[in-house]
């Protein structure tokens, strides 16, 4: 189905972005592409559909689908590659849906088989509904699970032999990610289509795929089945993105620190309840949260997207007021707004946010980032806080070099060790991390768990990490907090929790992320 | 019924701007040096002749009592009576206001699909020749003064080619639509400039569009480039665009200023500039207030429309 010989794709300053990729794949295999941010894995996928990116071009090699040269078409001959043989669904389907488009026009549009009745059998397929209203909605009237089913659907119409997909798992997590998995295999299987999928996550690509390319900066590093890539790979590339991965066989592995007696809780957060939403429309979305950390201690608060455990970071930090519960530092209660809170009260809870780049200042260096903290917060003078600065910097692994960039010219992984850095320049006690590693790569992220995790025993930081991952989980936490709908369903030490779940959804969760590398023992 | 809202909210915010205006029309007018009563007596009356008058047009009156007096004619059609004319303002006004009117549509009837032409196709050919070409015509267009892009008009379809008349005087008794050619150089004027400006915002607003998640897939799914760029860039241009052309009225109104003078054409320009000289506040604030409206209505318009075109804010509930 599939013959790549030798590809080479170079950007625009000759750095080659896909060097010298060899890949066969026969028609009915499923493929997964792994690799990181940049490792070429979108430009691979788009080769077989023949596009190249802006500021891209091929400079050697050759791309085969089906009997096609795919790298030689004419653009009509391209137009019926893309049309007949080849569908592609990006990252983000939800973008890729025009809006001005009704739901039977974006199927309609491709549709091979235009007998009424045949757009709705395209969207019972999705497990989308079929009747007429739901065919004249605009996307924007549908959820995001549907939006993605929608895309799905619509790049099916035309019954493509070969079906690509970006990410089909990007931003969903827990038991979402699986039942997408199932249904992107069940349908696959049922039209004996080929696949080509391309993630970064392992979990992924073992339950979806049957072969797996490690793709590392542009080259392959192994590829071949899945179970063998996994159990046995062989590439040190590889077992590097394995160990990186947190899954929860790592509880067995730690060695769990048992209850610190005696030491008194630096943060308390009791009953807590929070709300959004004027009157009518005011929801609940914290409701009744309680729990305790300790100095050095790592309290986890997991939750899915919805549950309401950056609510509780919110209040926790002071951007959200509570509509009853206290939050206590040491021995007092802290004022719920951020901003009557005195100047101690603020240095000693820092927030290590989601969004790094959002969060930091892009007209500010970094040297400058941290400074201001230095000195607003904790009253240095100037000279000593330049100083404390590069000891920062070097404490977060940061090379002093990186002082005079501004954060756009920083990757994802040294942005989040600004903001880490950052927020340890107000000398706090309590460190709130709020998805801290969702964007970053399984590499960077476990250096940056890591990092974390130092901070935490050799300055006594207590640490309250906000995560929807069961494996940072059980990489990182002490204690563990299941957040599920507003409400907690579970809590105590990780080792219990996760060990021997007693509610229904967290066993639900522990379920979904079991099913991780142990199914390439699947037949 | 959110639509029904949205509308209602702008429309409220205009009328609000109104106020706004007729406020500042009102003030500025106050500040000119001199009045109107010794304006319209001219330099032999006495003292107490200019004090009759003023007096008797009740100039001596408080500002804000002659502002709501003002604004209660106003929302009766009654814009008060100009003191050189010595008749209704409504009367004064209104043929040079129609007159000034239709050449500001006549220019955008011109300029709106010529406008969207050249912008799509400098879009779709974007960094070609043909691209280039029209970049450099609309960027040597905007930088020449109306004045002079009409001159050469002049110079080169009357004065040259004598096809069309140099002055733009309608018949005695007549409009201009009695005799149309008169119109056509003014026009051409007045959309050669709005044309390369409102192109060149057509060209963005297409290549933003362009740009975008949905169009990429469009074409990955092997459409073809006639069907992408009608069925899934276009339609995201449209709110932008009727925006630009919003503003576009704005700019033809101050446009025709210039141009009315360089061709000899009656309209409201040569009312302002009387009024100015003659310190006819009356009609200065009526002109104003008309003007105001106009284009707050085809602001409201444009809104309307973009609201239309996005299915997201067409189809929100409450």
């Amino acid at each position: 189905m599939i013959s790549i010989d030798d590809l080479c794709v170079a950007d625009n300053e000759g750095r080659r972005v896909l060097d010298g990729v060899h890949l066969e794949l026969a028609a009915g295999q499923r493929l997964a592409i792994v690799g990181q941010t940049g490792s070429g894995k979108t430009t691979l996928a788009l080769s077989l559909l023949g596009a190249v990116r802006p500021g891209l071009r091929v400079v050697g090699g050759q791309v085969n689908v089906a009997r096609d040269d795919v790298l030689a078409l004419a653009p009509a001959g391209l137009r019926r590659l893309r049309r007949d043989l080849v569908a592609y669904v990006p990252q983000d389907p939800a973008a890729s849906l025009t809006p001005t488009l009704r739901v039977y026009r974006q199927i309609g549009e491709f549709a091979a088989d235009r007998s009424p009745g045949a757009v709705g059998r395209r969207l019972a397929e999705v497990d989308l509904p079929d009747d007429e209203r739901f065919q004249r909605r605009y996307p924007h009237q549908l959820s995001g699970g549907q939006q993605r089913r929608l895309a799905l659907a619509r790049s099916m119409a035309r019954d493509p032999r070969l079906l690509v997909l970006d990410e089909p798992t990007a931003g969903l997590d827990g038991p979402v990610r699986g039942r997408v998995l199932d249904q992107i295999t069940r349908l696959v299987e049922t039209r004996g289509m080929t696949l080509v999928m391309i993630t970064h996550d392992l979990h992924v690509a073992a339950r979806a795929a049957d072969r797996i390319l490690v793709l590392n900066e542009g080259r392959v590093e192994e590829q071949g089945t899945t179970s063998a890539v996994l159990l046995q790979p062989e590439a040190a590339y590889t077992r590097e993105l394995l160990a990186a991965v947190p899954d929860l066989s790592e509880l067995q592995q730690r060695v769990l620190v048992d209850d610190r007696p005696g030491a008194a809780p630096v943060l308390r957060v009791a009953n807590l309840v929070a709300s959004y939403g004027s009157r009518a429309q005011r929801r609940r979305v914290v409701d009744d949260v309680s729990f305790d950390v300790a100095p050095g201690e790592c309290v986890a608060l997991l939750g899915m997207s919805g549950s309401g455990k950056t609510t509780v970071a919110r209040c926790v930090i002071g951007t959200h007021v509570p509509d009853s519960g206290e939050v206590r530092l040491g021995e007092q209660a802290l004022t719920p707004d951020v901003s009557r809170r005195s100047i101690d009260e603020r240095r000693r809870v820092q927030l290590v946010p989601q969004d790094s780049a959002g969060s930091l200042n892009p007209r500010r260096r970094v040297a400058a980032t941290i400074t201001r903290v230095l000195r607003v917060l904790r009253g240095l003078p100037a000279e000593e806080a330049a100083e404390e600065t590069l000891r920062l910097l070097g404490l977060v692994g940061l090379p002093a070099r990186l002082a005079d960039r501004f954060p756009a010219e920083l990757s994802g992984g040294q942005r989040q060790r600004v903001t880490i850095a950052r927020a340890l320049a107000a000398g706090p006690q309590v460190l709130v991390c709020d998805e801290m590693t969702s964007s970053l790569d399984v590499r960077v992220q476990a250096a940056v768990l890591d990092l974390i995790d130092g901070l935490r025993r050799d300055l006594q930081l207590a640490v309250v990490l906000i995560t929807h991952d069961l494996g940072v989980v059980a990489r990182m936490a002490d204690q563990v907090v299941v957040l599920h709908e507003a409400k907690v369903c579970e809590q105590g030490r990780v080792g219990d929790v996760l060990g021997d779940p007693q509610h229904e959804w967290t066993r639900e969760l522990v379920r979904a992320a079991s099913v991780n590398l142990d199914v390439v023992s699947r037949p | 019924m959110t639509m029904l809202y949205y509308i209602g909210r702008r429309v409220a915010a205009a009328l609000l701007t109104l106020i706004a205006v007729s406020a500042v029309l009102l003030a500025a007018s106050e500040v000119l040096p001199g009045d109107a009563a010794s304006a319209s007596l001219g330099i032999t009356s006495t003292p107490e002749e200019v004090q009759a008058l003023r007096d008797q047009l009740g100039l001596d009156r408080p500002l804000p009592v002659r502002y709501v007096e003002w604004m209660g004619g106003a929302l009766r059609g009654d814009l008060g009576v100009s003191i050189m004319a010595r008749r209704p303002v409504t009367e004064v006004v209104s043929a040079p206001l129609a007159d000034t009117t239709l050449l500001v549509f006549l220019a955008a009837a011109v300029t709106v699909p010529l406008s969207v032409l050249i912008g799509v196709l400098g879009a779709v050919r974007r960094g070609r020749r043909l691209d280039r070409a029209l970049t450099a015509g609309a960027v040597v267009t905007v930088s020449v003064p109306q004045f002079v892009m009409a001159s050469l008009l002049v110079l080169v379809f009357s004065s040259t080619l004598h096809l069309l008349p140099a002055v733009s005087l309608a018949p005695v008794g007549g409009g201009p639509l009695d005799r149309p050619e008169i119109l056509v150089l003014p026009v051409l004027a007045l959309a050669g400039f709005a044309t390369a400006w409102a192109s060149r915002l057509v060209r963005a607003a297409v290549i933003d569009a362009n740009a975008a998640p949905n169009v990429e897939a469009a074409r990955l799914a092997g459409l073809p480039e006639r069907v992408v760029v009608w069925r899934h860039v276009l339609p995201a241009t449209v709110g932008p665009c009727v925006q630009a052309f919003a503003w576009l009225i704005s700019g033809l109104f101050g446009g025709t200023a210039v141009v009315e003078q360089v061709f000899n054409y009656r309209g409201l320009s040569y009312v302002l500039v009387d009024a100015v000289r003659n310190h006819d506040t009356a009609v200065l604030e009526g002109v104003g207030l008309l003007l105001a409206t106009i284009i707050l209505v085809a602001f409201i318009i444009a809104d309307v429309l973009a609201l239309l075109a996005n299915p997201k804010l067409r189809t929100a509930t409450a």
